[in-house]
């Protein structure tokens, strides 16, 4: 009996210690992948897609492949992490086409197959990385958080900054010029705040944005795609907790502007077409730099006509060379009329959509259960709401990669509270993919540890030079450069 | 009896010293320190504490404080360590003394250090940690010190100090100067010593500040002995001092040859010593916070009759304490017939405005958790959790948000919740049993507390505002006419604020309660109402007690009368809303 024993651990070792899978029965299902990566499209330098199977199993066998290259194939007792190396090459030469991935489970000793699983390598490229903020989705306090990088093709997530460096500080509203961190703005709150500006020509400079002429600091940033400008709006913003389960939070204003700030000059422009009495917020440069985009909403009693509160799609020339703006504005899309309101409008860099959020009311869309991704058709004017990736729970900020042909978005379509992060293709009609989840190396329990939302995820190519302790000495100089009003 | 034995015996009655001090002077800090803290059984969570400069120890001491679970175990933590730092203390003066004979007499001089930390102990937002760290810098000396040879004795002091580092923070360059006082040194050595050493740690500091964030001071001062950045330096130097000061004086103080008055001397030495200590620890002691401590601890373990006898053996006077107090009174249905026979706070003492800290903020949260208003509990437990000033999460709010996502069904959240408290020692049970609860409806059903706050919650909505607080507690009463609480916290609220007018159109809307006796003091109330717009208390439409008539009637009667009426009244009607409503707050 010993000896059979150990000839039968021999011949499994022989057989590289994996069980041959035999006469499987066909269980005529797909398999339950958690996250959800059945059917979703991949950049060809993504991560593993690790995932766990929902259901109950003695061994898992996944097997891989593509039409070319070798397949991967683990098994285990549970779903093994699929080997980085092999992963990237298999997903490299599968460009363009699709990956099988075919799962049998044992149970009791006998084999069951599900339906294969295809998984879409798209031939586009994709950035390097994504920049997110990591915060609890609390209400006014905040813990520890930070900015972080996370390396698309690999786990490795590192910190650009994080609020232990000055004591009190928070940090939000990171933003890059078109993905190139070269280009860098960042907000930090408390008691030494001040936004940092740094692109090549300019360095990195801590500044106190709040002027006699704006009616609060510079929020809501996004670059000039010369480099030379940031468009802020400036919001008196308050907010008000629900006492009901389903909702949570509201954000709203009591004010706001939108000014363009001229780096070179260190001046804030504006246009009384953007300072008037209603709620002008949400700037975004078209890709050619001559249109400035953003959302607003008439003014109304607040916060008691809260839920009055909706936001139209408008832009208003912009001159590059004279830092003026034109004297008209244009309702692109005119939500109020549909009883919705859009927030956090962002152009393709193609120029060719302009994606935004719309919920009910307010311009707060991350904390709206109903809050969802539209698509706006920049030739046609057409606007479609985005059912590919849109689910019943929040989606809200949202950012383009440098090719266009990528969006990456947050959700809280997990739990309900957590905000994580989603990416999908865009082809050039503006057809998305369906989404998946940022991989992680063990996603259930990374994310079911994670007591952290992910915020403002943003594609970033390249690193970001941050200099720590330089920042730390300008944060804590009480002698802050302030911006100038052009008036 | 031997002298070493004496010795011991003396640290032994030391340990018990600080072991009843804990236990009979100072136990509610032990659930304080457990219950800001959330000790994961994980790697992550290991790597996550370990990822900065004396995260190591801050691990142990982490690990160590969940067991202040228990108060016994963590009043014997506290003295075992303390003995062991002044048993190393001990050992380190002699070490460095190099005497071959030893000064026992001078024993108590190595108490020094043990008493500093056990003062820096009594701050409730000091950790375990700082006496873990300093106990491993001087069992660093000690080791470095046995090492005979010269060339090898000083690289291992300087190679222990990037380990130090890492594994203590701060106070990492702290045994190099200790090895400064060896006296077999000479002093070239020493200069030596001290240039490498410096050097050294300024290196060592500077490259650590590219891998970790957090300012530079912190760096130098250590980040994980005290609860509030700011305190970092401060609670380094004392105890850093106190250890430096403690040996110096042992090998700078003369040797005392003759027997008898080396008796002097530790008895001497010995009482100034205890009196030392029980002056620093005694006033280092916060009775006001132990006090609102002991409270929250019962509010924690819903012993509502043992908060009511604390206010019965000394009024509380702090908003959080009479705020809890008044919680107490409204759990067991007293608040209408005995909040004013303690003092109170205003409205503020009934229902806190929300606080940007840990503790009001968790104070509102028990409050509005026990009216009914999940969702207003729920974030301001979140904020109580955020506003924990070293980042550390709390495992009774990540309960109280378990909870209050389970009653309002916010099932994943929950499940999330309970997981992570399923990696926890003391609370594993706990989450397993509200898992099942998700799972399991009639499981769900057994919990009466969880059933019943599902029922009263709110599930209209409003805006939360702290200036509508009546508002917000008439919805929540109207909502389900069985929160009796919420009823009687609003007439209450009325009564605090001396808001006749409301109080008695709030009244009406709480027929449905059909109270035998309309509590006390809301016949107070209503008779003083009524008074105020009538000229006798006929026609009355309430059924107000005779005592309660007659007593007003006096008490009119005094009030209007008598120049001294405050005092007269005092004596007789203190423990009415009547007195309150003139002289109270």
């Amino acid at each position: 009996m010993f000896i059979v024993a150990v000839s039968a651990l021999g011949f499994m070792a022989v057989s590289c210690g994996r069980l041959s899978v035999e006469r499987a029965e066909a269980l005529n299902q797909a398999p339950i992948l958690m996250p959800d990566y059945a059917g979703v499209t991949v950049p060809a330098t993504i991560a593993p897609l690790n995932f766990t199977l929902c259901d109950s199993f003695d061994v898992v066998d996944v097997v891989v492949s593509g039409a070319k290259g070798e397949p991967i194939h683990v098994q285990g007792t549970s779903v093994p992490c699929l080997p980085m190396d092999d992963w990237h090459v298999l997903l490299s030469e599968n460009q363009g086409d699709s990956l099988s991935l075919q799962i049998h489970v044992q149970r009791s000793g006998k084999w069951f197959a599900f339906n294969p699983v295809p998984i879409y390598v798209s031939a586009d490229s994709i950035d390097e990385s994504v920049c997110y903020r990591l915060i609890a989705p609390g209400y006014e306090v905040y813990s520890k958080m930070g900015i972080y990088r996370r390396t698309l093709s690999d786990f490795n997530q590192t910190a650009l900054v994080e609020n232990t460096l000055v004591p009190g500080m928070c940090v939000n509203c990171h933003s890059f010029k078109q993905t190139n961190p070269a280009y860098f703005t960042m907000h930090v709150r408390g008691k030494n705040g001040a936004t940092l500006v740094e692109s090549p020509d300019h360095g990195m400079k801590a500044y106190s944005t709040k002027t006699d002429s704006t009616i609060s600091s510079c929020v809501y940033p996004y670059w000039h795609p010369s480099g030379k400008y940031i468009a802020y709006s400036n919001n008196e913003t308050r907010q008000t907790f629900h006492t009901m389960a389903t909702k949570r939070i509201e954000v709203f204003d009591f004010k706001s502007d939108i000014c363009v700030y001229n780096i070179a000059t260190n001046e804030l422009l504006s246009s009384p077409l953007l300072r008037t009495a209603n709620y002008e917020t949400f700037p975004c440069f078209s890709v050619d730099g001559k249109r400035l985009f953003f959302c607003v909403a008439s003014e109304k009693s607040m916060p008691n006509e809260l839920e009055e509160v909706r936001y139209n799609l408008c832009a208003i020339d912009f001159d590059a060379a004279s830092g003026t703006f034109g004297s008209k504005i244009d309702t692109l899309f005119q939500a109020d009329k549909l009883g919705k309101s859009v927030s956090f409008p962002r152009v393709s860099y193609d120029g060719r959509f302009l994606m935004f959020t719309m919920a009910n009311y307010g311009q707060f869309s991350i904390w709206h259960k109903e809050a969802d991704l539209y698509l706006l058709d920049l030739e046609t004017l057409a606007v479609r709401p985005l059912d590919e990736v849109n689910s019943s729970d929040t989606e809200s900020y949202h950012a383009w990669s440098s090719n266009s042909r990528w969006v990456v978005f947050s959700s809280r379509r997990m739990d309900g509270l957590y905000t994580r992060i989603y990416i999908a293709h865009v082809d050039e009609s503006g057809k998305m993919g369906k989404p998946f989840l940022l991989p992680q190396e063990k996603p259930i329990e990374y994310y079911d540890a994670l007591i952290y939302s992910y915020n403002i995820p943003e594609f970033c190519n390249g690193t970001v030079q941050m200099d720590l302790r330089n920042l730390e000495n300008q944060l804590l100089s009480s002698e802050k450069p302030s911006f100038k009003y052009k008036k | 009896m031997k002298i070493r034995n004496l010795q011991l015996l003396a640290s032994l009655l030391f340990g018990m010293a600080v072991y009843l001090f804990w236990i009979m002077v100072y136990p509610a800090h032990f659930n304080y320190q457990e219950q800001y803290q959330c000790f994961l059984y994980t790697f992550d969570y290991l790597a996550d504490t370990v990822n900065c400069p004396g995260g190591f120890m801050a691990y142990i001491s982490r690990f160590l404080t969940q067991f202040f679970y228990n108060i016994h175990v963590g009043a014997l933590l506290y003295a075992v360590l303390l003995i062991v730092l002044q048993r190393l203390t001990w050992r380190v003066m002699m070490v460095l003394d190099k005497q071959e004979m030893p000064k026992h007499y001078w024993y108590a001089l190595s108490f020094i250090p043990a008493a500093a930390y056990w003062m820096l102990t009594c701050d409730e937002n000091y950790f375990l940690a700082g006496i873990l760290d300093i106990s491993m810098a001087l069992l660093v000396v000690w080791g470095c010190v046995r090492i005979t040879v010269l060339k090898w004795r000083m690289l291992a002091v300087l190679a222990s100090m990037p380990i130090l580092f890492v594994m203590v923070g701060g106070g990492f360059w702290f045994p190099a100067l200790l090895i400064l006082l060896f006296k077999s040194d000479g002093w070239k050595n020493k200069i030596c010593l001290l240039l490498a050493g410096s050097v050294l740690a300024v290196l060592v500091v500077l490259a650590a500040s590219h891998w970790v964030q957090y300012p530079m001071w912190r760096l130098w001062a250590g980040i994980n002995q005290f609860r509030i950045q700011e305190g970092d330096i401060l609670v380094q130097i004392i105890g850093l001092s106190s250890v430096f000061v403690a040996i110096v004086a042992y090998l700078f103080v003369p040797t005392v040859p003759k027997i008898a008055k080396q008796k002097i001397t530790v008895v001497f030495s010995a009482v100034v010593i205890a009196w030392g200590t029980y002056y620093l620890v005694s006033n280092s002691c916060n009775m006001e916070y132990e006090e609102y401590m002991a409270y929250d601890e019962c509010v924690r373990r819903q012993d509502w009759r043992k908060i009511i006898e604390m206010g019965n053996e000394k009024v509380p006077h702090k908003p959080y304490t009479v705020a809890y107090l008044n919680l107490a009174l409204g759990k067991t249905g007293q608040l209408g017939n005995r909040m004013f026979h303690y003092f109170q706070h205003g409205s503020e003492g009934l229902i806190r405005d929300f606080v940007r800290h840990p503790v009001g903020a968790l104070v509102s949260s028990e409050i509005y958790y026990h009216l009914g208003l999940v969702n207003i509990a729920q974030c301001h437990a979140f904020e109580a959790m955020e506003a924990v000033p070293d980042y550390q999460k709390s495992v009774r709010i990540m309960q109280r948000l378990t909870e209050t996502n389970l009653i309002n069904r916010q099932y994943e959240v929950a499940r999330k919740y309970a997981r992570i408290l399923q990696k926890t020692h003391f609370y594993k049970d706990w989450a397993d049993e509200v898992l099942a609860c998700i799972d399991d409806s009639v499981r769900f059903s057994r919990h009466k507390e969880w059933v019943y706050m599902r029922e009263v919650r709110n599930v209209e909505d409003f805006h939360y505002s702290s200036k509508e607080k009546d508002m917000m507690l008439g919805l929540l009463y109207t909502h389900n006419y069985r929160n009796k609480m919420a009823f009687e916290y609003l007439m209450a609220y009325c009564l605090l604020n001396k808001d006749l007018p409301h109080f008695v159109q709030y009244f009406s809307v709480g027929r449905n309660l059909n109270y035998q006796e309309i509590p006390r003091h809301f016949q107070e109330g209503l008779a003083m109402f009524w008074l105020q717009q009538h000229n006798s208390l006929q026609g009355m439409p309430w059924p107000i007690n005779p005592i309660v008539k007659r007593n007003i009637s006096d008490y009119a009667s005094i009030y209007m009368r008598h120049n001294s009426a405050k005092n007269m009244l005092q004596t007789r009607y203190k423990s009415t809303f009547w007195y309150y409503c003139n002289y109270g707050d």
